[in-house]
């Protein structure tokens, strides 16, 4: 059992000395206090220069993209004119240098509350922001040297984007009170690929210079040294399979994408996404530059089957020359194939270019399928205009759960299913993708999920329907087994995770996956099908 | 009008980016859901105080009687929140 548990960012246990960041209310706003007018508008100006200026430096050196881009939006909020006005405002008032400050933070913070939880983390830089100006006021620099030799683990309530900007390589895990899976600490961490447990709750018995060892695979704090096995992949000492338990193929969405699946020795394509295309098109595309564009992206694409899936859009991924409007509730209207009701032609004229195209590429085997299906009618409109134009490998997408009831009803020339496990989760569950308070329940551990997918397996193999999955759940290389032994007979990741996926299907036994499967099913709750299965993979190294 | 597209609306890097383009029209650009409650466009914090989330639309009122320049710097905005 973890001594202390939070949200685990990364894949790798670390051992470490605690670097304590203690935090305190300023000590000498006293200083301040008793300026004049003329005094603190003058020190003000100067202290927003400082820490401009230390904002600034840290940029320059930042390792990483995202940390620069973090630093340069919090660097505007400091030099934001508006925000010296208000503090000046205050001081004329007759307000002290920090009072005013104070004043200030609270004044624009209390504007933020209410918006997304993406506005009310802004009030956590504010707060910063206003801290480092009282203390850049008082001269006093941010003293925050972390070593640069040995094993270290920063613990603290949180981190500002601006420490995290400070880490030296002797860095190598962090540990914070607060914040979520979202919060700047674990996308800074998760850049950075330092091991991170972070919104622990209680870290008031983790004292400067101790040893702790976190392990963000369990969600892990531990007291002192702890042995966790880290032997790679658990399929890395495993005998090479001559022929693969399942298909690996890889997600594309640019030619790009499909040069990267192609180089990893995908068998193909599970999803060809279109929209990606089309995302700055202004003006509809006409069928001869839809087969241009297609046949770019076809050429880097590997032999085998490549599945194209028509356009995915809805106001809540919008396609600008779609002109879908407004709706109350984008995850629940006129998305993906529901489309074709408000702009048939449009989808016409998509299936036609992909025809069009498959006859240029006689060494990939070109299907299609239709997103966002919700029941038999919808599925045999979709596949009576694919096989009017001559494509023989026909499917849908399984996203919203009532198309699973009606799969012993499809017609007989729907092919395959795919399932799209994000949005399946989303409706199975009501729980918003967008909304990271209901994150948990769209974790593809979720057996209930798993239960789904079971289910949806059995039924189409009474139909002799294959059935794959491009969706993230294909990513988890510890998932990938549970999904092949309940029946998925390809599985198709993002193109950066298809290397290790056609690993897999050279490593795992049918009966392996029957096994991890099995537990995974039985399982009450995410956190224990994900470490019952953990434990039968490791065990076969 | 224009539309909000950026993934998660006009939050801190968007809103950075947009007040750097109104702060370089050299006239004031104002921002807001309707004429009667427009902020500086200008400042990032007040563009952050309107909490505009992806899909909604926003006004825009460039403050000039150069047409040319107001059209260039519409465009360099809508561009900004595309993404």
């Amino acid at each position: 059992m973890a001594d202390i548990s939070g949200y685990g960012v990364g894949d790798n246990p670390v051992i470490g000395k605690i670097f304590l960041i203690e935090r305190g209310i300023s000590d000498s706003r006293d200083v301040l206090v008793h300026l004049s007018k003329e005094e603190s508008v003058v020190k003000l100006a100067n202290a927003i220069n400082r820490v401009a200026s230390e904002f600034s430096d840290s940029i320059k050196n930042a390792r990483d993209t995202t940390l620069r881009e973090i630093l340069s939006a919090q660097l505007a909020l400091i030099t934001d004119p508006e925000l010296s006005a208000v503090i000046n405002d205050s001081i004329n008032s007759g307000k002290s240098l920090p009072e005013a400050i104070d004043a200030a933070i609270s004044e624009f913070s209390a504007l933020l509350v209410g918006g997304s939880a993406e506005f009310e983390a802004r009030i956590a830089d504010l707060k910063e922001i206003g801290v480092r100006l009282i203390d850049a006021a008082t001269g006093k620099t941010q003293n925050l040297n972390f070593p640069t030799e040995g094993d270290w683990i920063v613990v603290s309530n949180d981190l500002s984007p601006l420490e995290t900007s400070k880490f030296t390589s002797a860095i190598k895990g962090v540990v914070t009170r607060d914040g979520g899976p979202t919060s700047h600490t674990a996308i800074v961490c998760r850049q950075l690929r330092i091991s991170a447990v972070v919104g622990c709750g209680d870290i008031s018995k983790l004292n400067a210079n101790e040893t702790i060892t976190i392990n963000p695979v369990e969600n892990a704090v531990f007291f002192g040294r702890k042995a966790i096995e880290n032997r790679g992949p658990w399929w890395i000492n495993l005998p090479k399979l001559k022929n693969p338990t399942f298909r690996a193929l890889g997600n594309v969405g640019s030619a790009k994408d499909a040069e990267l699946v192609k180089s990893s020795n995908a068998l193909g394509v599970g999803l060809l996404r279109t929209e990606l295309l089309f995302l700055d098109s202004k003006v509809e595309p006409t069928i001869e530059e839809q087969v241009r564009i297609y046949a770019e992206v076809l050429s880097n694409c590997p032999e085998g089957e490549v599945i194209f899936r028509t356009l995915d859009a809805g106001t809540d991924k919008p396609i600008g020359f779609l002109n879908l409007g407004k709706e109350e509730n984008p995850a629940l209207g006129v998305r993906g194939q529901r489309i074709s009701w408000v702009r048939p032609q449009f989808y016409a004229n998509q299936l036609l270019a992909i025809k069009q195209v498959s006859t240029l590429f006689p060494s990939q085997r070109i299907s299609v399928m239709a997103p966002m299906i919700a029941n038999t009618e919808e599925a045999t409109a979709f596949s009576n205009s694919a096989t009017d134009l001559g494509f023989d490998s026909v499917g849908i997408m399984v996203e919203v759960p009532s198309i699973i009831e009606d799969i012993s009803n499809l017609p007989d020339s729907i092919k395959f299913l795919s399932i799209g496990t994000n949005d399946l989760s989303q409706y199975l569950f009501a729980a918003d993708r967008q909304n990271s308070a209901v994150a948990h329940l769209l974790n593809p551990w979720q057996p209930i999920l798993l239960k789904t997918i079971s289910r949806i397996c059995n039924l189409s193999k009474l139909r002799g329907i294959k059935v794959g999955i491009c969706g993230e759940a294909a990513s988890d290389p510890l998932l990938a087994p549970v999904l092949i032994g309940l029946g998925v007979e390809s599985l198709s990741a993002g193109a950066g995770a298809v290397s290790d996926l056609v690993a897999i299907s050279h490593a795992l036994s049918l009966t392996t996956a029957e096994a991890a499967a099995d537990l995974a099913l039985k399982s009450k709750t995410s956190i224990d099908a994900q470490r019952l299965v953990r434990n039968l993979l490791t065990a076969k190294i | 009008m224009m539309e909000v597209k950026a993934a998660v609306g006009l939050h801190a890097r968007p809103a950075a980016q947009f007040a750097e383009i109104a702060r370089g029209a050299g006239y004031p650009v104002k921002v807001g859901r309707s004429e009667i409650a427009l902020v500086n466009a200008a400042s990032p914090l007040r563009l952050l105080t309107l909490k505009v989330q992806k899909g909604e639309s926003i006004l825009v009122v460039c403050e000039t009687s150069d047409e040319l320049s107001a059209k260039t710097i519409l465009d360099n905005l809508e561009a900004c929140i595309q993404n």
